[in-house]
Formats: C-alpha cells, structure tokens, sequence
C-alpha cells in the first residue's frame, strides 16, 4: 500500500492554548476514497488545510504525495486539488472567469475539462457567482478542483449546504472523476449515508484524536450492535469488546461492539450487524468517554 | 502575468478600477474642454494682461467659471494619489483574504508570488496611469492659468502636478496593500493606512527639507522672490556674515531677544531652492518614493507568502 496522504504525530494547537488536533496517526492509501468523519471542532478542517500547507503543524509531521507541505508549499499544491466547506467564488464573476482564472494561475489546467464538468451540471458558463446557489457554487470548486488533474483531492465538508439531489449529483462526479483519473481523494463530511456509497474507507476523529482507521467493507464486518445498556453488552461481548453506547432514537440504548471478539472461531455472532453510522456514532462515544476521563485524571493529577 | 489574468484582476476590481479611471477620465476631459475655451476664446490673454483693460471679454460670465473650475481642478490634484491609491491598493489581498476568495485562489495556484504579481501590478499600473494623467493635466492648467511661470524652472505647485502623483498613488497603494495582506481585513487596512500615508508624508518632507536646506542658497529677506524658488526657512545673517537661526542668534547673543535695531548689521535672509533644480528635487524625491513603494510590496509579498487563508 503506497501512502499519498500521512499524518505521524500530528497535533496543532492554537494560540498557546487549544489543541486542535495532538497525536494524529494516520496514512490515506493511494487510489482510495477515504471519507473523513467527525463532530464539529475535531480537526478535520484543520488536517485538511494542514495538507494543502494552509496551516503549519505544531508537531509531528505531514507529507502530501511525498512532500512535507511545511517545508515546500507550493509542490503540496500542485499535487493537491481542494474543495472547501464554502465555495468561496469571486462573486463577480462568471463561471467561464473562474476557469480562465484558474488557467492563468495553474500550469496544466485543463480548462476544456472544468467548462465540460460546469456543463454536465447544467450550470451556465456566463452566470455570475454571486448568483449561483450554494450547491452551484461547491459543483464549480469542484470541477475547478478536478481540472487541476491533481493526484490528490482534498474535500473539506463540501456536502454540508447541498441538497440531498445536489448532494448526489457532487458525489457521482466526484468518484466517477477520480476513479477515471486513478486519483485518491479524502471526503470529510457529516452525512454517513452519503459517504458508505462514494467512500471506500473511512477515518473517525474525535476530540483532537484517530478514532477508527479502517476500510469501510472491514468496518462493517467487524462492529456489531448490541441493543440494550452498555452493562447488556459486557454480559454478552466481555467488557474488551465493548466500545461505547449510545442512545437510539427511540427505546434502550445501543452499545457498539468489535464482531471479532464477540464471535470467535464461527461461534454464533450476538446483536445485529452495525451501519456505519452507528460505527461512526458508538466510536465518537467512546471518544468523548475517554476524553472525559483523561480530563478527570489530569484534575485530579493537578 | 498574461493579458488574461490582468484583465480579470480589473473584473475582481471592477469598483475601484471603474471610480479611478472613471475619475482620471473625467477630470482629463473637463481639463481638455477648459484648455480649449481658454484658448479659442483668447481667455487666455486675461491671464496675463489686466482683465479690466480686455473689457467684455474678462468679465463675461463663462470666463469666471472656466477660471474657477480649472482652480479647483489644480486644487484638488494632491488629494487623488491619497484617495485612488487607498481604493486601489487596499482591497487587493485585504478583500481577498475577507471574502475567502484567496483560499480558492492559493489552493488552485500553486506560486503565491505568481498570484500576488497577476492580482497586484495591473491595479498598480491603472492606478500610477491614472494618477500621472491627472498630474500632468494639472500642469497643463496651471501653465494655463499662470502663463509667465516657466514651469520646467519653477517651484510653483510642487508636489501638486506632473511626475509626483503618479509616484505618490503607486506610494500610497503599496502601503494599502502591505496592510491589507498584514490584516486581511478591508476597513482597517484602509484607516491605518491612511494614518501611514499621513505620518510618511510628514516624514518625506522633513527629511528632504532638512537635505534641501544643506543645498539652499541665501536671498536678502526683502528681494527674495516667492514665484519660482522654493522657501525652505529664514535665517538671521550676523554682521559677522554668519547666518544663524533665531534661537541659534538668540543663544549667543540673549540681549537681541529684546530687539535690535538697523544699525546693528543683523539682516533677515531666505534660505530657498532655486527654480532651476525643479526637475532635480522632483526627480529625487520620486525616486526615493519610488524605493518606498518597493519596500511595501516586499512587505507585502512577505506577508502573503506567510499567511494563512481564513
């Protein structure tokens, strides 16, 4: 497995005081579509903009298809097409004037590209930004984005303002782009079912931390759910297999477990399987659990 | 930078670049239209001959107004390098940086320099262009409205025409722009740097007056003339021939506080720059405007490099 997107160590802080990220371990191999989950204020957008050079680690250290992006900026750049969580397009002007903007900025543009994207999405060449809609306005990023012919493709929420049909319609492009181009892109969003069906593998961050790094096909055979109290679970799973509760919409509580532990050697498996929005929920749980109880300890230590 | 993409940094700017040019255009074309009346009509012999004696001609009613607004064109001339060079240089990077556009534009080029050198030069350009348009129109007035001045030998509206304002816009806009990288915000990039202009502006003056005065030359006080020589400062001459400040006088000698008298030999003298060296001090002091402008943009190219997009 050849790693394009790393992160060893990882941790930036803000202002001398916030950790925004601290001890970030993970590797995004090459070729993948790895979706990027986690709460509000977990670091995502800071990783992503970490990788595109936009911020500089605290500690640890990054590479970008090889490159440290602290110390050459501007060849992470090149390698990396970004989508950001708002469109942020020059208001006045056109579409056709974003593309030749990006012609002039860029070598190897492919401005036919970005124009034949804009028109497969039936959003006209001489509109105005500032007219577009919010969906409009993350389609042009990204065919902007997948002009550039980058092997990299950093997505940062740009799912949260669509439509569930604008929605759809960015995620088929995406993934029809980047599996034509053999690219690798990191989707971070908050919508799990978009993500099961775009996304090959899937990274969890939680209160500044890796939570779960896994394929999704291998998270899904390996998280089951046991309806009933955490308590419930440990019965059932033994405390190991437990990895947190959480309440369900409606009736007990749901309590995430690992399948290994819980069914070894063909012994009949216990629960039912879990989505992978409860593997991504019953993780960010654990998360906050053990959160808790670190700051618990370092009150009690101080 | 291509064609391409300093065309497009005028649509970013279209604003700026439409009150700027817009501006130039206008006070060009009023001035084009007074130059024409005041010579078609012969108005132009009211300027140098006694109006009164030139009868209906002085005293009709187009002639005072074309007076009047060709004045007020001359007048006004200083204020257009402060103001265009704000608008133009202040929301380069700052608006970039507030709307979020800069973060679209450094995640698809790759070369931050390339972007600041295709966003930057065009609007530098435009705006030297306009403000030298405006300067040398202003010369054009004034030669209309004072006919006897030799304006290639004459200090007369120093630093309000010609060569100056398009140096002080490409000044001023590089200070803007050095602050809105800095800042990324548009409305305090544009007070702080006008707060800058005004301190660098009294700055440039002193510095090059207290240069100018090792250069001066010594006028009597009573047959100095004011139409063509810059005043710098009047000096006391001792019957020593020395020449001495008021305070440097009154120091050695603190019995004159009280007066002196004319026999006492103590003359007032004028310490000026003659005419003649116009071209020279104009040349100077744009060149050492000019270095000033470079060291903002390499402030500001600096800061862009630096920073992180919001």
């Amino acid at each position: 497995m050849t790693a394009v997107l790393e992160a060893h160590g990882f941790g930036k802080r803000y202002r001398r005081r916030t950790w925004a990220l601290r001890g970030v371990e993970l590797v995004v191999p090459e070729g993948s579509i790895t979706a990027l989950v986690g709460p509000n204020g977990s670091g995502k957008s800071t990783l992503i903009r970490s990788w595109i050079g936009f911020e500089r680690a605290t500690e640890g250290r990054l590479s970008t298809g090889g490159i440290d992006p602290q110390r050459d900026r501007k060849a992470a750049v090149e390698r990396v097409g970004y989508v950001p969580q708002t469109p942020s397009l020059y208001r006045d002007l056109s579409v056709a004037e974003h593309i030749t903007l990006a012609g002039t900025l860029r070598d190897g543009f492919d401005e036919a590209m970005a124009a034949r994207y804009v028109g497969r999405l039936s959003i006209p060449l001489r509109a105005k930004a500032g007219e577009l809609s919010g969906g409009e306005g993350a389609q042009v990023g990204l065919a902007l984005a997948l002009a550039t012919r980058a092997p990299i493709l950093l997505l940062d929420e740009p799912l949260a303002s669509l439509d569930p049909l604008a929605r759809r319609e960015f995620l088929h492009l995406m993934v029809e782009a980047v599996r034509a181009a053999g690219a690798t892109a990191l989707l971070s969003s908050h919508v799990i079912t978009d993500i099961e069906q775009a996304c090959d593998r899937l990274i969890v961050l939680g209160k500044g931390h890796t939570l779960l790094d896994l394929p999704i096909a291998e998270a899904l055979a390996h998280h089951r759910i046991v309806e009933g109290p955490p308590a419930e679970a440990v019965r059932l799973a033994g405390a190991e297999a437990l990895i947190g509760s959480f309440p369900a919409p409606a009736g007990e509580p749901l309590s995430l477990v690992r399948s290994a532990v819980v069914a070894p050697l063909g012994a009949p498996a216990i629960g039912r399987p879990a989505t992978l929005e409860e593997i991504v929920i019953g993780h960010l749980a654990a998360g906050r659990v053990r959160a808790t109880a670190a700051a618990v300890m370092a009150g009690q230590a101080a | 930078m291509s064609l391409r993409g300093a065309l497009l940094s005028f649509r970013i700017q279209r604003f700026e670049t439409t009150i700027i040019v817009g501006a130039a255009v206008l006070s060009v074309a009023v001035s084009a239209v007074v130059i024409w009346a005041f010579t078609s009509s012969g108005f132009a012999r009211c300027q140098v001959d006694d109006p009164s004696a030139l009868g209906s001609l002085c005293m009709t009613g187009l002639y005072p107004w074309l007076s009047r607004i060709a004045r007020l064109s001359v007048g006004i001339v200083p204020i257009f390098p402060v103001v265009a060079g704000l608008l133009a240089g202040g929301p380069i990077v700052a608006k970039e940086l507030e709307a979020g556009t800069a973060r679209l534009a450094w995640s698809l080029g790759p070369s931050r320099l390339r972007w600041l050198g295709q966003r930057a030069l065009p609007i530098l350009l435009m705006v030297a262009l306009a403000a030298l348009a405006i300067g040398l129109t202003s010369e054009a007035l004034m030669h209309l409205l004072s006919p006897s001045i030799d304006l290639d030998q004459s200090f007369a509206g120093f630093r309000a025409r010609g060569l100056l304002i398009g140096v002080e816009a490409v000044l001023v806009a590089s200070i803007a722009l050095a602050f809105g990288a800095i800042l990324g915000r548009a409305i305090p990039t544009l007070v702080l740097s006008l707060i800058l202009v005004g301190a660098i502006g009294i700055a440039v003056d002193k510095v090059e007056r207290e240069l100018l005065t090792n250069e001066a030359q010594i006028s009597a006080g009573d047959s100095f003339s004011w139409d063509n020589n810059l005043y710098l400062d009047g000096r006391m001459r001792m019957p020593d021939g020395q020449i001495l400040t008021y305070q440097e006088m009154i120091a050695l000698h603190p019995e004159l506080d009280y007066g002196w008298d004319e026999s006492s030999g103590i003359s007032n003298v004028v310490l000026y720059i003659p005419g003649s060296r116009y071209h020279e001090v104009e040349r100077r002091e744009a060149a050492a405007l000019l270095v000033l402008a470079v060291g903002f943009g390499a402030l500001a190219t600096v800061a862009v490099l630096r920073r992180r997009p919001r």
